[in-house]
């Protein structure tokens, strides 16, 4: 399980994350939503331990990731927004590499690597460097990378942005399969619709906090809001903003 | 138009260059004319140094001697020029800068102006100073207005030449990491960068013994050199120097064209030429993250000459000094543990390797003790040739046993001092995810590593002196081995107790 205990985050006056409480449990995939800066990115950083909150205290299965990132970063798979790789290895000399640092063994390694692989449709791409890759490869990349070890904690930000449809499609299907498999699945989204379709749980940030979380249903229904967009926009109190702002553009 | 573009192109190229290479951390120049004017200076007062030379020479040989100088000085300004115009422009293919601006509404023309500009004006102007005041001081001192103007073609010329070779450079270097033959090619240029100085020194040398060595005629058909000596006599040196300002333009015509190729085509040229054959997961006995490590080394040729550099020169002033006194010598052992240290040096190097992929280690189960070790063991697989070098040396020149002794210091003190540098440099990367560059550690701290580690080793290797001195060279030998492992001993303790993740 992954757990937040009242944690928060300045940089300098901003609170990028402030006193958020929150339990992302296995079995069922959960989407982080939420306005460019409300808090998204810092809330997964904190769960490999990248970002040490000011207060409060994070779990990861029991482990604390400002004490132990490293135990932490075992248990976690974690793609980041921006991709980062080396830029003069092959995908598949960076997956050798990972192997080792995961300590997956050889034969399980290279089983691994096929089946995503195929998956993903990263066949030719393998023996090119990964600064010749384009954004969509690059990512795939960098979600195989966080895939390899098979870990209990999936934490992938912005996943879908660049990819294709199919290989969209293949991860939403990953993610559910390890949902189903009782692993923890997190990820973060500006698409609404990709939430609504993927995630069972949906919590939505603004600002820094927790805005509403529950199940999109449950969401719609306590917001009477007809869809997610509309949910999202009035727990976040932009709809007003969002009408006021289009009404200036076609006044202009 | 262009102008401003080449302004926009240029600043950003150089800083480009600059956090990628740590020249100068990430400070820009506020202007880039003044720039090019501290460049303008430095290079005029190397110019006439080098120049004022000819003065020593008696009144009759004066010609023959500037035609000498000016010839040397064409040659490091093409080297140079084509240095610097070919880091600027790789920059800008390699990081897709014009990118931004083709979808722009800019004419193709004052793109093509603008990288001109962007040569000539930033860098390649500057150049020109390597030759022309050495040519009007050589020409007065000469007495021959031939010298001058001949000099001024000549600087000409040659950064007509270095420019087309900076294109051509320029715009194959992107695939430096991907094609093994021109990473040897960059590797070998970058060697050449690095020992430089040993150019200037040898010019220097040059300037002493021109009374002596009568100009060759082979000399004035050589380019640079004979357009001076066209200028100063005529001759069949005008032929060649014809040939040669043809050569510079064809040179030029073909780079510039090359290079807008690869700007032009930009993505998918790059795309289409990287031909792939299968893939597979490295296996066997050398662990991935030390073969990750030489992989990246032997695809940045830069960093590999640097590394190369720093790990040769001491291991060629130890076999020189072999040659002279042999290993049972009562300095040998000092020399070998000395010169051993400073050898693992060289594992700083591959933290900067890590470049933009450092920030995907701060999300690995990655401890900083860890990584340590293993740019250490990289470092000491990479001084395993060498080490078998100074062995095969030793061996050769003072028998089994003594050189047995020897070379054990070598690999204690070398090894030791690897795991030394490698722990304060795993010690001093940042806690927040960052891409390292020679610049990541501060220039501060690097000094202060490089004194210490000098300290140390220099203040061992007086002590090993002292002893060979006084006592004898097996004395030494054994005291070096036994320091050696000591050293040995605390740097692997050292790193076991690092043990805060990245």
């Amino acid at each position: 399980m992954l757990k937040y205990i009242d944690v928060t985050k300045r940089y300098g006056d901003v609170a990028a994350v402030n006193g958020v409480s929150l339990e992302v449990e296995g079995g069922r995939v959960t989407a982080l939503l939420g306005p460019n800066g409300s808090g998204k990115s810092t809330l997964m950083k904190m769960a490999i331990g990248v970002v040490k909150p000011d207060s409060g205290m994070v779990e990861v299965d029991g482990v604390n990731p400002a004490e132990d990132p490293c135990e932490a970063r075992r248990l976690i798979g974690y793609s980041p927004e921006d991709v980062v790789l080396y830029e003069s290895l092959t995908p598949a000399e960076v997956f050798s590499f990972l192997g080792e640092v995961y300590e997956v063994p050889g034969s399980e390694l290279e089983r691994r690597v096929r089946r995503y692989v195929r998956l993903f449709k990263l066949g030719e791409e393998m023996g090119k460097l990964c600064g010749e890759l384009s954004r969509g490869n690059r990512r795939k990349v960098s979600l195989v990378s966080a895939l390899l070890h098979e870990p209990r904690i999936l934490v992938l930000d912005e996943p879908f942005t660049g990819l294709d449809p199919k290989s969209a499609r293949v991860l939403k299907e990953l993610m559910r399969k390890m949902a189903y498999e009782g692993r923890v699945v997190l990820f973060s989204t500006h698409i609404l619709e990709l939430a609504e379709a993927v995630a069972e749980r949906v919590v939505i940030m603004h600002r820094g906090r927790v805005a509403a979380e529950g199940e999109p249903s449950e969401l719609r229904e306590e917001l009477k809001a007809s869809d997610l967009e509309d949910v999202f926009m009035r727990a976040t109190g932009l709809s007003e903003e969002l009408e006021e702002l289009v009404k200036s553009l076609w006044g202009e | 138009m262009w102008l401003t573009l080449a302004r926009v192109l240029a600043k950003e190229a150089q800083y480009r260059a600059r956090r990628r290479y740590g020249r100068r951390a990430y400070r820009l120049a506020r202007s880039m004319l003044l720039s090019s004017l501290l460049s303008i200076f430095m290079f005029t007062a190397i110019s006439l140094g080098l120049s004022s030379a000819v003065a020593a020479v008696p009144a009759e040989a004066r010609v023959e001697a500037s035609i000498w100088v000016l010839g040397v000085l064409g040659v490091f300004e093409m080297f140079i020029g084509g240095f610097t115009m070919a880091s600027t422009l790789q920059v800008l293919l390699a990081d897709r800068l014009l990118d931004f601006i083709t979808p722009l509404p800019v004419r193709e023309s004052d793109v093509r102006k603008a990288l001109l500009a962007l040569v000539v004006i930033w860098g390649g102007v500057a150049m020109l100073f390597l030759v022309v005041p050495g040519a009007a001081l050589a020409g007065y001192l000469a007495g021959s207005i031939g010298v001058f103007a001949g000099g001024v073609a000549e600087a000409a010329f040659c950064l007509l030449m270095a420019a087309g070779l900076g294109y051509l450079a320029g715009s194959v270097s992107p695939k430096a990491t991907r094609r093994p033959l021109i990473r040897a090619a960059s590797t070998l240029v970058w060697l050449l960068v690095f020992f430089s100085g040993f150019m200037f020194n040898f010019v220097s040398r040059l300037a002493e013994r021109l009374e002596l060595e009568p100009l060759g005629p082979l000399l004035q058909l050589t380019p640079p050199f004979c357009i001076v000596a066209a200028g100063a006599s005529g001759g069949y040196a005008a032929l060649s120097s014809a040939c040669w300002m043809l050569a510079s333009l064809l040179v030029f015509k073909a780079g510039a064209r090359r290079f807008w190729r690869a700007v032009a085509a930009g993505e998918a040229l790059l795309a289409a030429e990287a031909k792939v054959s299968g893939w597979r997961l490295w296996r066997g006995l050398l662990p991935a993250s030390l073969r990750k490590d030489l992989t990246l080394l032997s695809r940045t040729p830069r960093v590999l000459a640097s590394t190369i550099g720093y790990m040769a020169f001491p291991a060629l002033y130890i076999m020189m000094s072999l040659t002279e006194a042999g290993a049972a010598s009562r300095f040998m052992a000092a020399i070998l543990f000395f010169f051993g240290g400073l050898t693992g040096l060289s594992a700083q190097y591959l933290y900067s390797l890590e470049g933009e992929g450092a920030k995907l280690l701060y999300h690995l189960p990655v401890r900083r003790g860890g990584l340590a070790f293993r740019k250490a063991c990289t470092t000491m697989l990479l001084l395993a040739p060498l080490s078998l070098m100074v062995l095969a040396a030793i061996g050769y020149f003072s028998g089994a046993a003594a050189g047995l002794l020897a070379f054990l210091s070598y690999m204690l003190s070398s090894s030791s001092s690897a795991l030394l540098t490698s722990y304060l440099a795993a010690k001093e990367m940042p806690d927040e995810p960052t891409a390292w560059t020679p610049q990541t550690i501060s220039a501060a701290t690097r000094v202060v590593v490089m004194i210490g580690m000098l300290v140390l080793y220099g203040g061992l290797a007086a002590a090993l002196a002292a002893i060979g001195f006084f006592i004898s060279w097996l004395a030494a030998s054994a005291t070096a081995a036994l320091a050696g492992l000591l050293l040995l001993a605390i740097g692997v303790k050292a790193i076991k107790g690092l043990s805060t993740p990245l």
